[in-house]
């Protein structure tokens, strides 16, 4: 059971972290593109060197919520049909 | 039920998160072919103009100062390519009652610069340009310092440094 709550609390920690590192990504490298700090300050290094995280934490924070994401709809068919299962045998008894 | 809704918006989650990012790269896309370029990043400080006195007042130029000849060259492959000029000079005002840059033109290319032209004034009150430079026209470029300052008084001697990022971009702002 311990386990069990540790293993969630470390995938919500995983995916929390994964969409935080995300956001300060595309914070710290929309934020000057866009316009709304001057751009004098980025040269081409720096540019890349922040497109390069914004890329690697957009490939990780999409990868955690997929996948999260298909784990809770595999979990739920798999209750549903236990679910009707449940339901068969109790009927036929 | 609950756990099922919860799945499909995490895959909306991250289909979002990918699309928003596509968003932000195709703009990145856009700013990379504008491209902008750190073209000098220059140090002013007693090793570039020697010492001066309380009160003195001196003006430097690619004449008598060699390190300001040519100080800043760039060689663009296309026409309207701004420059633009960011210094720290206003952290300098208790030291200085004058510290003026006049960036002059030396290797010019088409018309509308002539070599001599003063293409920016950097100052105390106004250490940044406002508006980039235009380079109108593809080629070689070069530009000399031309420096008048003017030493307030100080308790002991005061090294001073002035900091100075030049870079040329596709847009004006």
């Amino acid at each position: 059971m311990k386990s069990i709550a540790g293993k969630a609390l470390l995938e919500r920690t995983v995916i929390s972290s994964t969409f935080l590192a995300w956001l300060i990504s595309f914070l710290y490298f929309y934020l000057p593109i866009s316009g709304f700090i001057k751009q004098i300050f980025l040269s081409n290094f720096i540019f890349q060197q922040r497109l390069t995280f914004f890329l690697i934490s957009t490939a990780l924070a999409s990868s955690a919520f997929l996948i999260k994401g298909i784990q809770l709809l595999r979990k739920s068919k798999q209750q549903e049909k236990l679910s009707a299962k449940e339901k068969t045998i109790f009927n036929s008894i | 039920m609950k756990r099922r809704t919860l799945g499909i918006s995490l895959i909306i989650f991250s289909m979002l998160i990918v699309s928003v990012s596509a968003f932000v790269y195709e703009q990145a896309s856009n700013t990379v072919t504008q491209t902008i370029v750190e073209v000098a990043n220059i140090t002013l400080d007693q090793g570039t103009l020697g010492s001066i006195s309380e009160g003195q007042t001196i003006l430097y130029t690619s004449a008598n100062t060699s390190s300001l000849d040519d100080i800043i060259s760039i060689t663009t492959t296309q026409a309207n390519v701004y420059l633009h000029f960011d210094t720290d000079l206003d952290g300098q005002s208790s030291n200085y009652a004058t510290y003026q840059i006049l960036v002059k033109a030396d290797t010019v290319q088409g018309s509308t610069i002539i070599t001599g032209d003063t293409i920016a004034t950097l100052t105390l009150a106004s250490p940044d340009t406002a508006t980039g430079v235009d380079l109108d026209t593809a080629g070689a470029w070069t530009f000399d310092f031309e420096i008048t300052t003017t030493a307030n008084s100080v308790s002991s001697d005061t090294p001073t440094t002035v900091n100075i990022t030049v870079s040329a971009e596709s847009t004006s702002t």
